[in-house]
């Protein structure tokens, strides 16, 4: 009786899920705009298209998807900068020249490809102050940076969290999830911690340290307002990664700052960042 | 609602809102009447009164073009915060063509004061009805079809051919994006985006009702469309529900009073659904791209259900009963005359056995489809592929009816 039973729910079991050929509908690319600026650094955008689920792309060599050759323009109203392409052996981007971002300013950008034009604008707001920082261990030689902020009441204010280890990581890193609004904590004193992001990892080798800083590692942590626009964009940035074709959740398209969001989209986004380096200890 | 929610850290709470409750109250009445126009034209009419009300106590938060929380109105019990009312006529026309034949004109309104918005493209038992609110309009729907009906070989067949043609207005769907928090400290309304919508179709349908054989078969052909100016860049696009073709046979066999066989087939053309059918670069992560709304359709629903139904005859039981009683007197040497089965034999006991076997051919249908990611593009071991999950497989049963 046992095994007859065994055998029932195996056979509902491995009837329930199968592996299918899909047959999706014809996918157009899409040019995909990654840019921002930021108080006292020059524009930075990236270019690439976006590729069909099951095309035949070589995702070993993602650098094939880049845009060059594309006309891209920031201008805050006054001073116009052409970006230059910088060398692919740095890193596919093209960078500000004579146009440093400052606060209380908009930029708006003008991405030219194959004669198309694509545009948006943000502000570079006020930098938020974080009151303290520091580090809580939470095993071994391991923790979090614990950060304490007082959201100034009445702003509507969003803001979006990085942080680098000095010597260690190349650039910022922004963890998951790492926009935040003041919906629940307007003109509220909280804590909050972020895990450590991470950066792609072409070895694909385990991290003992995932998700953690270490003792001893310097840290700069760079906090930064921006606008409800951008926020949203990254919003639905990470809850499109959350759901990964989950069929449970809304379909979540990001939402694009580039109006024509058929052909482009992206975000431009203007961060008022504020540094605090911690050390760990 | 499910907006029941708190948080604190040390001394601070956070702000989430109060739990929400929607109270409403619905109230209708119908009136109907029929009339001959002539001897060939009969009019069926209708008009029924609904009305709806949302009432306290209700918080509504007013909100700044950037989403922020400005101010608060308070509704209290007595309060009514939204009432919507409507006159729905239903008007129906028939004429007779002959002596066996018709044709039927008909119109009707309709309000639907209650709505149901579905989070994700899968139908859960979670998915929830919302009442009409300030911000949910009722649903209005306008029907008009025509049909041609026609009794053939002395009633044996009935058979239809009806086209119609449906409008649709506030319809109801999520926000790209909106997110189960989107309840807490807001209104859960606002998750919400409205639009149009319309069909159109024909349905055929020929029925036996007379003989060993009888059974029905019919076929729809449609169109479901959905017009929303936030969702799919405010272009129209088909329903989830969209079937383009929906076919059913449904055949009974009654060999004899003993034996009777049934089989059911349905087909429907696949529900429609929205999948990421690309792939982004950002900040060095792989990200999904969605394709239009409902872009996706579903492989076809079909399935063949059958049954046999076996009734004992009960003459022949009774009579086997006698024939036994009668053997067992004569074994004993005793009279064989006046054999009378007992009471509790003759009782109006009824029974049968029903073998019936659900999805015959163990078809597995679609119930919902996901795709899958392993590996990381980083390291070059990125593998996609697609995954369907589908209830009921071939389900055999067995039935035992009595009745005493």
């Amino acid at each position: 009786m046992n095994r007859f039973f065994y055998i029932l729910i195996l056979f509902f079991i491995s009837s329930c899920r199968k592996d299918v050929q899909l047959k999706l509908p014809d996918y157009t690319e899409k040019i995909v705009i990654e840019g921002s600026i930021e108080n006292g650094s020059p524009a930075v955008v990236l270019l690439s298209y976006s590729v069909p689920y099951f095309g035949d792309f070589d995702f070993s060599a993602p650098q094939t998807a880049f845009i060059h050759g594309a006309l891209v323009t920031v201008t805050d109203g006054t001073v116009t900068d052409t970006l230059k392409e910088v060398d692919p052996s740095v890193g596919y981007l093209y960078l500000g020249d004579n146009l440093l971002g400052q606060e209380n300013k908009i930029y708006t950008i003008n991405v030219t490809v194959n004669g198309k034009s694509f545009n948006t604008s943000t502000a570079i707001l006020h930098p938020p102050k974080l009151d303290t920082a520091y580090f809580q261990q939470d095993r071994d030689s391991l923790g979090l940076i614990n950060q304490h902020f007082s959201e100034p009441a009445g702003s509507g204010d969003c803001y979006r969290w990085f942080a680098k280890r000095l010597g260690r990581d190349r650039v910022y890193v922004a963890p998951f999830n790492s926009v935040f609004d003041d919906k629940f904590v307007d003109g509220k004193s909280f804590e909050f911690a972020y895990n450590r992001g991470r950066l792609p990892n072409p070895t694909g080798a385990e991290d003992p340290e995932r998700g953690y800083y270490k003792l001893g590692d310097t840290i700069v942590v760079k906090f930064c307002r921006i606008g409800r626009n951008e926020y949203e964009f990254w919003n639905t940035y990470y809850q499109n990664k959350s759901s990964n074709g989950n069929p449970f959740s809304a379909p979540s398209n990001v939402k694009s700052m580039f109006s024509d969001y058929k052909n482009a989209f992206g975000a431009f986004v203007g961060y008022a960042a504020r540094f605090d380096t911690i050390i760990m200890k | 609602m499910p907006t029941s929610v708190s948080a604190q850290q040390d001394e601070t709470i956070f702000d989430l809102g109060k739990k929400i409750k929607l109270l409403s109250h619905e109230v209708a009445a119908y009136v109907s009447d029929d009339w001959d126009i002539t001897q060939k034209l009969k009019l069926n009419a209708g008009l029924r009164f609904g009305s709806f009300t949302q009432t306290g106590t209700f918080d509504r938060y007013k909100k700044d073009l950037f989403g922020k929380i400005t101010d608060t109105v308070h509704y209290t019990a007595t309060d009514i915060v939204a009432s919507y009312n409507g006159l729905e006529p239903r008007l129906s026309l028939r004429y007779s063509t002959g002596k066996n034949s018709s044709l039927k004109a008909s119109y009707t309104r309709n309000f639907q004061y209650i709505h149901l918005a579905s989070i994700s493209s899968v139908s859960l038992p979670t998915d929830i009805w919302m009442p009409s609110t300030e911000v949910i309009k009722p649903e209005v729907c306008n029907q008009y079809a025509l049909g041609f009906f026609k009794n053939l070989k002395d009633n044996m067949y009935e058979a239809s051919v009806e086209v119609y043609y449906k409008t649709m207005s506030n319809q109801i769907e999520y926000k790209e994006g909106a997110q189960p928090t989107d309840n807490i400290y807001d209104n859960p309304d606002n998750a919400y985006t409205f639009g149009k919508g319309w069909a159109y179709g024909a349905e055929f349908f020929l029925k036996k009702s007379k003989g060993k054989f009888t059974g029905w078969i019919g076929y729809t052909l449609s169109w479901t469309w959905r017009q929303f100016p936030e969702i799919n860049y405010g272009e129209k696009y088909l329903a989830k529900y969209d079937r383009r073709h929906d076919a059913s046979l449904v055949v009974t066999y009654d060999a004899n009073k003993q034996w009777n066989f049934g089989l059911v087939w349905v087909y429907g053309s696949g529900n429609r659904g929205t999948l990421p059918n690309g792939f982004f670069l950002y900040e060095g992560s792989l990200s999904n791209d969605y394709g239009l709304r409902n872009s996706y359709q579903f492989v076809p629903y079909h399935r063949m259900d059958v049954n046999v139904t076996y009734t004992p005859n009960r003459a022949k039981k009774l009579e086997r009963r006698r024939l036994a009683l009668i053997d067992r007197q004569k074994e004993r040497g005793l009279d064989t005359n006046n054999i009378v089965v007992t009471k509790k034999w003759k009782k109006n006991y009824q029974n049968s056995f029903t073998l019936s076997v659900f999805n015959v051919y163990n078809r597995y249908n679609p119930y919902f489809i996901y795709v899958t990611r392993e590996g990381d593009f980083a390291s070059g071991t990125l593998k996609v592929g697609a995954k369907q999950v589908s209830l009921f497989p071939i389900l055999p049963s067995l039935t035992w009816n009595f009745k005493f």
